[in-house]
């Protein structure tokens, strides 16, 4: 008779049911309650969703602490224990959203916990010369020693508001006819680089970056501190509303977010997004009427259940997990190429965490992602940082610098890692060649604008 | 000692460990510094964290740090302070001047840190920094001591991190750890400064093949373009996250023993630096680059956990008495409060109880299991 464990991530995900939801560890018990490392299972990918079909995993009868992390940075586990012949249910539960409609960004960490005291050690000193500048949170201390813009500040000032009052919310627009340099059209020729660096486009992004009106992308749901909204390929979408237009890649779209405080931000759409089995999927944008330093306005995730996850993980630098869902799905993700940016993704965290020198099969794709996909910088960045790193003479780094040379054309990366790979890559050629030096100097202006937190592109475009 | 930059050093027969601790307060040409002060300062001040942090580090480090496929060779450490003084080694008992940390002693220094990783492969280099950082994007600069000594090229006082990173795949050692404490919020400086971000120090040669993968990951205390705190004369919380993490919070026992990895402690890192922070919102999130499995470390002994204690529903709270078993002795929560019963304790099993006086909720018991990084422990009582 077989024992099991039946797991799986007991959270609301808008009905919806994530197959490889979080990576969970099953950690072995014995009789008294000490650890039995022997029967662990480890790096377990278990579904997430209050409909979704556990994960059976066999094991042996016996006590068991399982743990889940979740891509939000969370824990949930629970102990349990199974006798032999018992298929156990292990539903973990993990932290409640604060409302139904935040429960996907919540999950994926893009919707943090703001409330708490300050802890023990963090004694409040007085009264904060910055205190305006958070009303909801103590503020920090600027004491003349301690420079707030640098390394050490001390923290000081009131206990946090329990509600804090609403913050006007910002206009987002949708851009989904760029002007060509931005279009990722490959006749535009035109240079995505040269254009954001231009001061027009400060002092004017709307029409600077925009072919034609754009239209204000309209929230679906808000509440004090976040707006949400839905996007399709060819705009903003209902609350119900799927995203049924046909058209493709290209143009490619954007969202430009306009705040009173005077922040401008462009963000990069990562649509069309296919799932592997069940069509195109909405890109939900949380916006943020107050992020905090170094924080993004717009934070965008597709509604791919199988995907999403893991790219909750990569944006939280829990790339390990990330990677184990991405293998998982490469099967999918590179057999077919259906969906192109879930692949980039994929091959960003299989190279950021490649463990060995041999070659993989992942590797291989890699440069078809770059060949078959002109309109997608993604591609091109990885092809050329695995060529440099596995090089063994001159034409790999040659090859590598046209890889480069061609992820430049292309635009802006889907992905703010790509923007870092980039610069990386053309720095290396830079101290040598003078045509990387150019590029290198047009992609760093961009890149110096970039919240490399958010794992699409998002580029402040108003001033410091 | 074989170098002036090194505090500690002990013979090791086969792959090693060799670090590097730069802890950097005193700047003269920032803020109330004792020198001229630099055009481009940026607001920047003097800071005490640092040679504390450092120092916190570097001690850890020589008295805790135990890895038998790699043991520690040696630790160099640069600091600069209001007082100047010796660092006493508890490991030899010696008081061992410290040099500087301006930017031609840390350049001397890193360079030989280099070369005792070049002999090597399989060595292993640990780089911990606190001090100044300024950004912008994913370029950073490390400033040392004599930051702004030039007044035409003040950058010339700081390490540009992202360059040196990628001129470090030049050394030999293919596991490579850093932790950069330090501010990543964008500068005018670095932005009015063109391309230079600092001095490299090792510059990448695209000549020569490529060597086998180097694990290098990167953990920051804060993210890109956001602030690092810290408190006067003390430690900074990061530095204190991470020693704790190295301690045992950032520990797992897949092995059998308690090993930290770099991947488990980033949780621990998440994890105190939420904590320590949270009355700020998520005013410090530590980041992490190039996440790569690295076991650094073999804790001794039992490591602690954190068990976070609660009742659901949470008003219960207020009137519980909480109290934990372990060993067949029992432990009480000092007072009643509405507040999470936070404990740090050995990983190992207990039983937490919740009992009320006569009232609105039944007692309730709960047998669970604490290990790092953390657990939370919910007593869900009854009517």
């Amino acid at each position: 008779m077989t024992t099991s464990l039946r797991l799986r991530l007991y959270k609301y995900l808008g009905g919806e049911a994530a197959g490889s939801g979080a990576v969970a560890n099953v950690l072995a018990l014995d009789k008294a309650g000490a650890r039995e490392p022997r029967r662990d299972r480890r790096n377990v990918v278990i579904p997430a969703g209050l409909n979704a079909t556990p994960l059976t995993l066999e094991v042996e009868p016996g006590r068991y602490l399982v743990e889940a992390a979740l891509p939000s940075g969370d824990v949930a586990s629970l102990q349990v224990s199974v006798e032999e012949g018992a298929g156990l249910p292990v539903d973990l539960v993990p932290a409640h959203s604060p409302h139904e409609w935040l429960s996907w960004q919540q999950y994926l960490g893009n919707v943090p916990s703001r409330a708490g005291e300050l802890p023990a050690p963090w004694q409040p000193i007085g009264a904060s010369a910055a205190s305006g500048r958070r009303s909801a949170r103590p503020a920090l201390d600027l004491m003349e020693e301690w420079s707030m813009t640098r390394v050490v500040a001390t923290l000081s000032g009131p206990p946090p508001q329990a509600v804090p009052p609403a913050r006007p919310s910002p206009t987002v627009f949708w851009i989904g006819h760029p002007v060509a340099a931005l279009s990722g059209l490959e006749r535009a020729h035109e240079d995505a680089w040269a254009l954001l660096g231009q001061k027009a486009v400060r002092r004017d992004p709307l029409a600077a970056l925009a072919a034609q009106p754009p239209p204000v992308v309209a929230r679906v749901e808000h509440d004090a501190e976040h707006e949400l909204a839905r996007l399709g390929r060819n705009g903003p979408l209902g609350p119900q509303e799927r995203d049924t237009g046909g058209s493709g890649p290209t143009p490619r779209r954007y969202v430009l977010s306009s705040s009173t405080s005077g922040i401008v931000e462009l963000a990069c759409v990562p649509l069309p997004w296919e799932t592997e089995t069940g069509g195109p999927v909405a890109v939900e944008l949380l916006v943020r009427r107050d992020p905090l330093p170094g924080e993004a306005t717009l934070a965008m995730s597709p509604r791919d259940p199988n995907i999403g996850p893991a790219l909750g993980y990569m944006a939280s630098g829990s790339l390990a997990n990330a990677r184990l869902l991405f293998e998982q799905a490469r099967e999918l993700l590179y057999g077919k190429f259906r969906n192109p940016l879930a692949a980039a993704a994929g091959g960003y965290v299989l190279t950021a965490t490649e463990q060995a020198d041999e070659r993989q099969d992942w590797q291989a794709w890699v440069p078809n992602l770059a060949m078959w996909f002109p309109w997608l910088p993604d591609g091109a960045i990885q092809h050329g940082r695995l060529l440099l790193r596995h090089r063994r003479g001159k034409e790999d780094v040659d090859l590598a610098r046209a890889a480069l040379f061609a992820a430049y054309d292309r635009g802006l990366p889907f992905y703010s890692l790509g923007l870092q790979w980039l610069v990386d890559g053309l720095s290396l050629f830079a101290a040598r060649d003078r045509e990387a030096r150019t590029r290198l100097a047009k992609v760093q202006a961009v890149a110096w604008r970039a919240n490399l937190q958010q794992p699409f592109t998002t580029i402040r475009l108003s001033d410091p | 000692m074989t170098s002036r930059f090194v505090v500690d050093s002990r013979p090791v027969v086969g792959p090693a460990t060799h670090a590097i601790v730069i802890g950097v307060g005193r700047y003269p040409h920032l803020r109330n510094g004792d020198g001229p002060l630099a055009a481009n300062h940026d607001g920047m001040g003097q800071l005490t964290s640092p040679p504390h942090s450092a120092r916190a580090v570097a001690r850890w480090l020589i008295r805790s740090l135990r890895d038998p496929a790699k043991p520690l060779a040696d630790v160099a450490l640069l600091v600069s302070e209001d007082k100047p003084r010796p660092f006493l080694n508890t490991r030899t008992g010696d008081a061992v001047p410290v040099a500087t940390a301006t930017i031609d002693e840390i350049e001397a220094a890193l360079t030989e840190w280099h070369g005792r990783g070049n002999a090597r492969e399989e060595d292993r280099l640990l780089f911990y920094f606190c001090g100044h950082g300024i950004a912008r994007g994913s370029d950073v600069a490390l400033l040392a001591a004599d930051y702004g000594v030039k007044p035409a090229n003040a950058l010339d006082g700081a390490i540009d991190f992202r360059s040196f990173l990628q001129g470090m795949d030049g050394c030999a050692a293919r596991e490579q750890i850093y932790f950069v404490d330090a501010c990543r919020a964008s500068s005018d400086s670095l932005l009015r400064a063109g391309q230079y971000n600092g001095r490299p120090i090792f510059q990448p040669d695209l000549n020569a093949p490529a060597r086998a993968f180097r694990r290098a990951p990167v953990f920051y205390s804060t993210l890109a373009g956001a602030d690092a705190y810290g408190r006067a004369r003390r430690p900074s919380p990061f530095t204190e996250a991470l020693i704790r993490g190295l301690q045992g919070a950032g520990a797992d026992d897949s092995e059998g023993d308690w090993r930290v990895t770099t991947t488990r402690l980033k949780e621990a890192l998440d994890f105190f630096l939420e904590r320590a922070t949270r009355g700020l919102g998520r005013a410090q999130v530590p980041a992490a680059d190039n996440q790569a499995p690295i076991s650094m470390h073999v804790v001794r002994g039992t490591p602690r956990g954190t068990a976070i204690v609660a009742c659901e529903p949470p008003e219960a709270m207020a009137a519980a008495k909480l109290s934990y078993v372990a060993g067949g002795k029992a432990r009480s929560r000092p007072a009643r409060s509405g507040d999470e019963w936070v404990l740090e304790l050995p990983a190992g099993s207990y039983e937490f109880v919740a009992d009320f006086d006569p009232g609105p909720y039944r007692p309730e018991r709960y047998q669970a299991y604490v290990r790092p990084v953390y657990r939370r422990i919910p007593l869900k009582v009854r009517p």
